[in-house]
């Protein structure tokens, strides 16, 4: 509203400076005439009469006018403010009955117009993008799943061989994890037609989430601790699982030496909370307020790798889709609490 | 478990995907046999009657769910489709078009052999035995029950699944990873201070019963039967 109000404030000053310039000039041609009318003797009165007659349309011409284009200026920027899709302006905009009004009318077509067609160009490039991440994705789950079940057969009869087949295989579990995130990463930019809401049990959902990411947590020597998780919640199972996969990502990558991650649930007020802790390096108070961003990698932890930063970034995204909280507490040094809130709503409490 | 006799039958288009599933069950003991004429599958696949049916959902001329429906109609042998995503989506596809189960790419060998292995004790008639012997040790799954010669000892849920994964390969190195994968697939979630203990408690037991050097350690590998 005060944006408006500057708006217009400016367009009276500005007119008021144009208009200057012809009441100069008016009031130029009034004196000279004036002054002659002056020296050839006529009488003062007539003078005056005449400056009056002069001037009185002249001036109400300009208020007129003033005004006339005030109500025209006023009423676009309040359609203006009122319109979502600034660019359809042209669409909804009051006719003008004046040149310049018609003018900016012609104009504002033109470049609503080409402006609308790059939206649109960009949208439908964008939509290509992720169609292709999605095929993508698909098809290397082959090359995976082909690798995953060679190294299955992949006898250790020498024992030099047991190391590498152990990495290799820890390395795939991996590829297959990222091209997973981008598959969500892909999918998060439009309205989820994925989502499957069902009841769920947080004991299930915690442990189905523990299997899929064993190899990692087996490597990283994790002392896992499950406790009061007899809720039943209302939410995504696999989008739910690809969250704790996230987070237990990230307590991995950012552990101390000893390395214990816990799981525990309880109920307050009309919430359900999902409380996953670790012990390990912790986010700086400088940083906790953005760990959720897009992009934000941090600090990099011990073996300095490379970072996506869309893992927790997704989480929130899949959390605000599915009406879910999503929370981050820690201290630097003594390790990190993520809670995930699931509101009540068609929600069964604990069952104990 | 014993699985001779048990017969998979796949239906897979990819070649490459289609031997190496072969392989994986070949070596976990089952019998294979692959059906390629994908125009005529349903009747080839009746006339076969294997004991259970893996089944692609991408596959050329029909489409996998529709031929599940067939099959399904006519034959009332167990069938585990083999989806190339995890949504849940295709899960309601497979199960409403009459599938038994699901599993999804990429297949972790353990997982596919484990819903198999469900699916098999489901059908077949579990007091039969379920044993694995090597080396004069014989492991009986049902009973968890472990007997050398004529003595035999008890084990916990975690001691069996231990001396499962360890009798699986016969005479090889099963890393410590590797227990422990399979422990955490069976939903305990075991640390190595547990494992030892457990490695320990086995041990002893298999002391007990006469099988005292059975379970060998080898440094920094893992442990081997």
């Amino acid at each position: 509203m005060n944006a408006e109000k500057d708006i217009l404030k400016l367009y009276v000053s500005e007119y008021l400076t144009d208009k200057v310039k012809y009441m100069i000039a008016a009031g130029g041609a009034a004196m000279s005439v004036s002054a002659f009318l002056w020296l050839i003797g006529t009488r003062k009165i007539f003078i005056v009469f005449l400056t009056v007659l002069f001037f009185f349309p002249l001036l109400s011409v300009f208020i007129w006018d003033f005004f006339h284009r005030w109500h025209y200026y006023h009423t676009l920027t309040d359609r203006m403010n009122v319109l979502n899709e600034k660019t359809l302006l042209h669409d909804v905009m009051n006719e003008a009955d004046f040149a310049e009004g018609r003018f900016l009318q012609r104009l504002l077509q033109e470049t609503d117009l080409y402006m609308n067609n790059q939206i649109a160009d960009t949208q439908r490039r964008m939509d290509e993008y992720r169609d292709y991440v999605e095929v993508w994705v698909h098809e290397i789950k082959m090359p995976i799943a082909v690798l995953t079940l060679l190294m299955d057969k992949f006898d250790e009869g020498q024992e030099e061989t047991i190391q590498v087949k152990q990495q290799i295989q820890y390395e795939i579990k991996r590829i297959d994890m990222l091209a997973e995130q981008a598959l969500y990463y892909a999918r998060s930019t439009f309205v989820a037609k994925d989502l499957m809401a069902e009841s769920i049990c947080l004991k299930e959902i915690v442990s189905d989430a523990l299997k899929e990411n064993s190899m990692i947590l087996i490597r990283a020597r994790a002392a896992i601790s499950m406790e009061h998780l007899e809720y039943q919640v209302f939410a995504d199972r696999k989008w739910l699982i690809f969250i704790l996969g996230q987070i237990i990502t990230n307590a991995v990558k950012y552990k101390k030496d000893i390395f214990s991650l816990s799981f525990s649930g309880m109920s307050e007020k009309e919430n359900v909370r999902l409380e996953i802790r670790d012990n390990g390096i912790g986010i700086s108070e400088s940083d906790i307020g953005r760990i959720f961003d897009k992009g934000f990698t941090g600090e990099n932890g011990r073996n300095g790798a490379k970072s996506t930063g869309i893992g927790l970034y997704l989480c929130r995204k899949l959390c605000e889709k599915m009406n879910l909280k999503i929370e981050a507490g820690s201290k630097k040094g003594e390790g990190t609490v993520i809670t995930i809130i699931f509101p009540a709503g068609s929600m069964v409490r604990e069952l104990m | 478990m014993d699985r001779k006799k048990q017969k998979v039958g796949i239906i897979e288009d990819e070649e490459q995907m289609r031997m190496e599933v072969e392989d994986l069950l070949k070596r976990y003991g089952y019998e294979t046999v692959s059906y390629t004429d994908f125009e005529h599958i349903c009747e080839t696949v009746g006339r076969d009657t294997p004991d259970i049916l893996l089944l692609d959902v991408n596959l050329p001329y029909k489409d996998g769910y529709e031929i599940c429906r067939e099959i399904r109609e006519r034959y009332i042998f167990p069938i585990v489709m083999l989806t190339a995503q995890d949504s849940a989506m295709d899960e309601v596809m497979a199960l409403k078009c009459g599938a038994d189960d699901f599993v999804a790419k990429p297949y972790h060998p353990q997982v596919l052999t484990a819903h198999i292995d469900t699916i098999m004790r489901r059908v077949s008639d579990q007091s039969a035995g379920n044993r694995i012997t090597h080396k004069g040790v014989t492991l009986n799954t049902a009973s968890a029950v472990v007997t050398c010669q004529d003595k035999s000892a008890e084990l916990t849920r975690n001691e069996l699944k231990i001396l499962y994964v360890l009798m699986q390969k016969p005479d090889r190195i099963v890393t410590r990873e590797e227990i422990m994968g399979s422990l955490w697939q069976d939903g305990q979630f075991i640390d190595e201070n547990t494992l030892n203990v457990n490695i320990g408690r086995l041990r002893k037991k298999l002391a007990d019963i006469g099988a005292a050097d059975y379970l060998e350690t080898r440094r920094g590998m893992g442990y081997k039967v």
